[in-house]
């Protein structure tokens, strides 16, 4: 149950206040860091989107960003490593009615979790991956993620990052999405029309956000805090919706691609198995409105 | 700068002529990345250096920064470095913690803290001493960006004033803590100490009793972190390849090996490493690389910790099975699933010892200080190469990333073991070899490297089932010889692992056992039982599985023996409980502290007083 709280003082009240567990604020992300950002654009978007609230689900992984779950006054879970798209898989298929929202980060989508997210977007299965991209692994101090650009410097890459890193859109697109788009923190609005968009659109959605780890990343690659990474952000982004995802290929200084690059209508996971099995069993077919015994 | 009051009640208590000298703790209480543990290191090295026996401990949040922090240092004349229970001496930093922190205290107790604060409201039976740290850094740090990071340096010098600390070793910790590099941010620092002492000087009068005295009991110790002591270990050893996954609390081991390593293993004459680090996609990933940079014949390892070593239990089975050798560190945090990642436990004891499925067994080694973390890797490589198989190496968060004064690092006197690698000469000579059979009556096959230039060289390995000749087969006399032949290599593993620690009171009828961290707690706990309850007893302190004969020969000498353990179901004692006889099963009893701080000696007396019905 999602149950929002009553709004008990209106006009005091951060419209973001009653989908936030307020309880568990102050958060724990540090000073300057975008997820937070991201938790805010997350709960306008539900406003616009108009969903039924008691219908969305979270589910977070390990790190920074697997914190977010934790926060929003939604049902949500915060799976172990890696494991949030299988354990979302369950979810969607177990209750087909629920809106499931995996939020995490890009170590944890994209390393240990890499296998399960190029599945998910095979299967084009009915569920939303807002992936939080800092470059970096920052809840364990700073290590290289394999996102994180060529050059770039972190603990275990104190002379530079070596290893080319993964174009996650370009990932997403390639493994099937039915929906891929990317921003930074720095473009609050249109990621906030993204979220809204994949709430109401079916399929496999991915959406990554660039953003800072002023801790962590900027530092030690001495771009300077908070404030300058989202001057940077604004200097060095392109709007190009439609964009080839081959071509959205991140490096250390350079530009930032941003927009929406695939918006397509696939039948989705259940909608196969529904056309397959019908086609081949006919009568015999019967599916059940969902698997939760009641 | 005005005098200030110090005393907040008529309650207040008085001053007192009963010093208690070299034997309290202090506890800072901050914000996590404030730059505290830069003071709190000082603040340690100094006293250290005075030659008192120091230990400091870290109490993080799951937090890269923001949340409450607490660094404890002990200082003990009588040179014990477990956790104390009870803070003696509180640096109030953080607002947010602060009245929580100063209820807790024992009455007598004193608290440095953030005048702004007004601790001295909330109790009148402790020794307050408020300082204007806001008012204070300003004049030492113009730069308003730096003053978050120096405010935490001028506790150190109220600190150092109150206790009597030597300003010049408190200016030899700092500067050493900086290095030359940075000898700029050092004397920023420094002004910042100075400030902190001028004013403790002029405005504080000390009605506490703890004190400092300088001693000599820290001469030709050192201060290092059980991570580091670690990866010294593995240079040692002679590791080559390293794959890994970061996860706390074992990251820094690999962090510091990389260094090590670039320090060390450069070839000068070429000047090419001659070592890979390498940072995988996941722990699943890292000890694959790992068994199959072990199959080649490198010296290869993984650290990890307890959520990378249930990811690790497929490929530990395959190790296993095919006899592949392997070292794993798991630097132990609080379980189960994500748990309390910067807590510490030894709590994957149970499940390590036969990680995947099927029947397997695998040996642990249980470091209890960084001069065993050193030896014990040495020791794990060894053992790894010359049984064939994967060998763990458990340390925990309190061993791994607090620093400990500990001795030097003894060098090798023997040569490493590579184990039985046969070499073409070898095949010549012998004209083939049998893989998996049993020729030295040990269980442990002779191995040849891939690229070994003989036509009888190569041979298939598997994780399906196989006969002496690494032939794949189905037969029921095959699988069961050669699973016969596995568990008899276990039982050869006994006369070769590191014996335990065993100290035996002829006087005493109880007896103790513990591993690893938990030896601090229990060696102080010893003492408390000797002097408060008038309780004789002896110890054992082991050092690996699977247990060698010492343990069988230690419980049947005591009529009670409390076997101590880091996690809530005694897995220490379930452990034994599979191995020995009825009788001695019976003698046991269950010690067990599960709260995810560092076992402190207290909980253990308390313990084991109350079950010897004292």
């Amino acid at each position: 149950m999602s149950a929002l709280l009553e709004v008990t003082n209106p006009e005091v009240t951060n419209p973001v206040e009653p989908f936030l567990r307020m309880e568990r604020i102050p958060h724990i992300w540090c000073p300057g860091c975008g997820i937070g950002t991201t938790v805010n654009c997350f709960t306008r978007a539900l406003i616009e989107s108009k969903v039924d609230l008691d219908r969305v689900a979270i589910v977070s992984g390990i790190g920074c960003s697997g914190r977010v779950a934790g926060y929003l006054r939604l049902d949500s879970f915060h799976t172990t490593h890696g494991r949030a798209i299988p354990f979302a898989t369950g979810l969607k298929l177990a209750n087909p009615s629920l809106n499931v929202v995996v939020y995490s980060g890009d170590g944890d989508l994209f390393a240990i979790g890499g296998n399960h997210l190029i599945h998910a977007a095979r299967r084009n299965l009915d569920i939303k991956v807002i992936c939080i991209n800092n470059l970096i692994y920052a809840m364990t101090g700073g290590q290289t993620a394999p996102t994180t650009p060529g050059e770039a410097i972190t603990t275990t890459a104190p002379y530079g990052c070596y290893e080319p890193a993964f174009n996650l859109c370009a990932l997403a697109d390639s493994a099937g999405a039915s929906y891929v788009a990317r921003w930074t923190t720095y473009h609050v609005r249109q990621l906030t029309k993204s979220m809204s968009e994949v709430m109401r659109k079916r399929g496999f959605c991915f959406i990554e956000i660039i953003s800072p780890c002023p801790t962590l990343y900027q530092r030690r690659n001495k771009m300077g805090d908070g404030l300058d990474t989202m001057k940077y952000y604004k200097q060095k982004s392109k709007v190009r919706h439609g964009a080839p995802t081959s071509e959205l290929a991140i490096t250390k200084d350079g530009e930032i691609v941003v927009g929406k690059f695939v918006d397509r209508d696939r039948p989705d996971y259940l909608e196969l198995m529904r056309s397959r099995l019908s086609e081949q069993l006919g009568d015999r077919y019967v599916e059940t409105e969902n698997l939760v015994c009641s | 700068m005005s005098t200030i009051e110090v005393s907040a009640a008529s309650s207040q208590p008085t001053r007192t002529d009963s010093h208690v000298t070299n034997d309290f703790s202090i506890q800072v209480a901050t914000v996590n990345g404030s730059g505290s543990q830069t003071a709190n290191t000082v603040l340690m090295r100094a006293l250290f250096q005075m030659g008192i026996p120091v230990s400091g401990k870290n109490l993080f949040p799951s937090n890269i920064a923001g949340l409450p922090t607490w660094f404890t240092i002990r200082a003990s004349k009588h040179g014990y470095i477990g956790r104390k229970k009870e803070i003696d001496f509180l640096v109030a930093m953080n607002p947010e913690t602060a009245q929580e922190d100063v209820r807790k205290l024992e009455p007598g107790a004193a608290v440095v803290y953030d005048e702004p604060l007004k601790l001295n409201t909330v109790r009148s039976d402790l020794h307050f001493y408020p300082v204007p740290f806001d008012r204070l850094v300003g004049p030492v740090c113009p730069e308003a960006r730096l003053r978050k990071l120096v405010r935490n340096m001028i506790y150190d010098g109220v600190v150092a004033q109150l206790l009597g600390i030597d300003m010049e070793e408190m200016r030899t910790a700092l500067y050493k803590q900086f290095g030359p590099r940075k000898a700029k941010a050092a004397e920023l620092n420094w002004n910042a100490v100075k400030a902190g002492y001028d004013f403790a000087a002029a405005n504080l009068v000390k009605t506490d009793r703890y004190r400092v005295e300088r001693m000599n009991a820290t001469a030709g110790k050192i201060i290092i972190e059980g991570n580091a002591a670690i990866a010294l270990g593995c240079v040692f050893a002679g590791v080559t390849v390293v794959s890994w996954y970061p996860i706390t609390p074992s990251s820094s081991v690999i962090e510091a090996l990389t260094t090590y390593l670039r320090r060390f293993r450069i070839d000068k004459e070429t000047g090419k490493a001659t070592f890979a680090v390498i940072q995988a996609e996941d722990e699943l990933a890292s000890i694959g690389m790992v068994i199959g940079a072990s199959w080649a014949g490198a010296r290869a390892m993984t650290a990890t910790s307890g959520p990378g070593i249930s990811l690790m239990a497929e490929f530990t089975g395959l190790g296993y099975y095919a006899e592949v050798p392997a070292v794993i560190v798991n630097v132990q945090r609080v379980g189960p699933s994500t748990g309390l990642p910067t807590r510490t436990m030894q709590g994957d004891i149970l499940s390590t010892a036969v990680l995947s499925h099927g029947d397997t067994k695998h040996p642990i080694l249980f470091p209890s200080s960084p001069v065993e973390c050193f030896t014990m890797m040495i020791s794990a490589f060894d053992l790894a190469e010359y049984f064939q198989t994967p060998v763990f190496v458990f340390s925990d968060l309190d061993l791994g990333m607090n620093n400990w004064m500990s001795d030097p690092f003894p060098y090798p006197t023997e040569p490493i073991n590579r184990g039985k690698v046969l070499t073409a000469e070898d095949l010549d000579r012998l004209g083939g070899f049998a893989r998996y059979k049993d020729v030295d009556g040990d269980g442990v096959g002779y191995r040849t490297l891939p690229g070994t230039r003989h036509p009888k060289a190569a041979y298939f390995t598997r994780g399906s089932g196989h006969n002496e000749n690494a032939g794949y087969s189905e037969r029921e006399d095959d699988y069961m010889n050669n699973m016969d032949r596995l568990a008899h290599k276990f039982e050869a593993m006994r006369s070769r692992v590191p014996a335990p620690y065993v100290d035996i009171d002829q006087r005493a009828h109880v007896g103790i056992i513990c591993a690893g961290t938990s030896r601090y707690a229990v060696e102080e706990s010893r003492d408390q039982l000797r002097d408060e309850y008038g309780l004789q007893t002896s110890y054992l302190r082991l050092k690996a599985y699977p247990f060698t004969p010492q343990l069988s020969e230690f419980i049947r000498r005591h009529e009670r023996v409390y076997v101590v353990d880091q996690n809530r179901d005694g897995q220490l004692l379930q452990l034994m409980r599979l191995e020995l006889d009825p009788d001695e099963i019976a003698k046991l009893r269950s010690v067990r502290y599960y709260g995810g701080l560092p076992l402190d000696a207290r909980t253990v007396t308390a313990e084991i007083a109350a079950q010897e019905g004292f």
